[in-house]
């Protein structure tokens, strides 16, 4: 088992059990694959524009 | 054989010509709709009593001079995540409370039937607008009425289904990351997501708080005007709602393309690998048939447009997995797979993932106001990357991390239309997408109505729903 796949299914099993929540092993195997995908995706919108940005929803009307 | 309007503008006409009663119409659908229960299967709540009754109401009002606007008379169909006092709402799911919204509309609904419209059913879904239609649910899964071996998209199947099946006139549906505009695609209809705010979701089960949208679906730009017209509004019960004017949504309406700057941004929307050719080449036409009518096209550029769909998954994912976390620690296995699958994702972002992406938001909706405006007043992309995929063979687990050209509209919430531009070699509808700026429906109507005029791609049916007319 490489690194990154410990430390997956480490971040996997903290989450569920913060969260109360029982998964089955496929259930859990399909997440731990995931993990890398939710990891690249927050690195690729954490562009530097970003870093003093703020939320918000609203719009304004012309 | 009765004679059915194909548009909700052309039936307002009929009904005020006495060319056909909103009884005799309302009749003829609803036969359609329980005819093609085991083909199209787009309904999982049939109204025949209610639908009766209220068309019945309109017939006595047209009788006695009450004029209560385009909508009167008109059969329309509501995605089964919304209110309605005199059905159940299911969200597709053995998971769903029923006592939640018994006995009281939605503040969509309460519109409707306040421009006295009739309700004639409640419409399939993917369980709570997510995931993958599940059989394990015991629900009916809605077709393609194009191919019914096809998907009709997702989430609001049934209403995408429903219109292009001839099943009703319009319908609302609900969009958190493409949810009307898909179907709006793999249907062959018109389906518009309106700037975020604009209509009340007071009253419809959450998937994404910051990205839902209540909308309509119908075969023209049109039409879903007349029924955006009706919808738009302030509400104070939804914390979202914007206390802003409502504009006239036909009020741009000209039929006229004549110096409309039409912003084409081609990174990611014209060069995703997974772009099939096919969509790509109907886009491509669409603006050239524009340019000719008259649009001046502008190349534009959106900064980071090729990952503005993650930053909408992460927001979706996480406002979703908060709202069923009870329910996921609670009856997990009352959930069907595909639907416990998709909301689970999001048990993978941390807060700081989810505000850095409300921080990418801000970013890229500055990005957005740079180009819409300054320099286009609308912008057309193409709405799928891909044809109606068959039920068979769609791969659940990689349509939720494959890119998007949607989602995009729904971090910025700026208003977006899907609408029919032309046909595969196989015959499936393929759709673009006109999108404005914020609270500039009218625009977008304008621009999508002009580009109908020109083109009939949103008035063709397909032959199942010619076979549904009722003797």
């Amino acid at each position: 088992m490489s690194e990154s796949t410990i430390d997956a299914a480490a971040i996997v099993d903290q989450r569920l059990a913060r969260d109360g929540i029982t998964v089955d092993e496929e259930e859990r195997a399909r997440l731990i694959q995931l993990v890398s995908v939710t990891q690249e995706w927050v690195r690729r919108i954490s562009i530097p524009e970003t870093r003093y940005a703020e939320p918000a929803l609203t719009h304004r009307v012309k | 054989m009765v004679d059915v309007p194909s548009t909700i503008a052309e039936a307002a006409e009929w009904l005020r010509s006495g060319r056909i009663t909103a009884v005799a119409l309302t009749e003829a659908l609803l036969a359609r709709a329980h005819a093609t229960q085991d083909t199209i299967a787009a309904f999982i709540t049939i109204m025949d009593d209610a639908a009766l009754a209220a068309a019945r109401a309109a017939d006595a009002d047209f009788a006695a001079g009450v004029d209560r606007g385009p909508l009167q008379g008109i059969p329309l169909g509501v995605k089964d995540i919304i209110a309605t006092k005199d059905a159940p709402t299911t969200a597709n799911s053995r998971v769903m409370d029923p006592a939640w919204g018994e006995g009281r509309d939605a503040h969509v609904i309460t519109k409707l039937r306040e421009a006295g419209a009739v309700i004639t059913g409640k419409l399939g879904l993917h369980e709570y607008a997510t995931g993958w239609p599940d059989p394990d649910t015991g629900f009916r899964i809605p077709k393609n009425p194009w191919d019914l071996t096809r998907s009709p998209g997702g989430s609001s199947s049934g209403t995408g289904a429903a219109v292009a099946g001839g099943l009703i006139l319009g319908g609302l549906g609900t969009d958190t990351g493409g949810s009307i505009r898909g179907p709006a695609s793999y249907c062959g209809i018109s389906g518009m997501k309106q700037t975020f705010g604009r209509v009340s979701k007071a009253g419809c089960v959450p998937l994404g708080y910051s990205l839902d949208h209540i909308g309509p679906m119908a075969r023209s730009a049109r039409d879903c005007a007349l029924m955006l017209q009706v919808l738009a509004g302030y509400d104070p019960a939804d914390a979202t709602s914007a206390d802003v004017p409502v504009p006239d949504m036909l009020g741009k309406m000209d039929g006229s393309l004549e110096g409309v700057r039409v912003g084409v941004p081609r990174e990611f929307f014209f060069t995703l690998p997974d772009l099939d050719p096919e969509v790509k080449a109907a886009v491509e036409a669409a603006i050239a048939q524009m340019a000719e009518a008259g649009a001046t096209v502008v190349e534009v550029e959106l900064p980071n447009a090729d990952v503005a769909w993650m930053a909408g998954r992460i927001t979706s994912s996480s406002e979703a997995y908060t709202y069923h976390l009870p329910d996921l620690r609670a009856q997990p296995e009352q959930y069907g797979k595909y639907a416990r699958r998709s909301i689970m994702f999001g048990s993978l972002f941390s807060s700081a993932d989810y505000v850095q992406a409300q921080r990418f938001r801000s970013v890229f909706k500055a990005a957005c106001a740079a180009v819409l405006g300054p320099r286009a007043d609308v912008l057309v992309v193409p709405t799928m990357t891909d044809l109606a995929p068959t039920i068979a063979d769609f791969d659940v687990g990689a349509s939720r991390i494959q890119p998007g050209f949607m989602p995009p509209w729904n971090v910025t919430g700026l208003p977006a239309i899907s609408i029919p531009c032309g046909f595969s070699g196989g015959g499936l509808p393929i759709g673009m997408q006109v999108v404005g700026q914020a609270f500039d429906e009218p625009t977008v109507f304008k621009v999508a109505d002009a580009y109908q005029h020109l083109t009939d791609w949103h008035l063709r049916v397909p032959e199942i729903a010619k076979e549904a007319q009722p003797v």
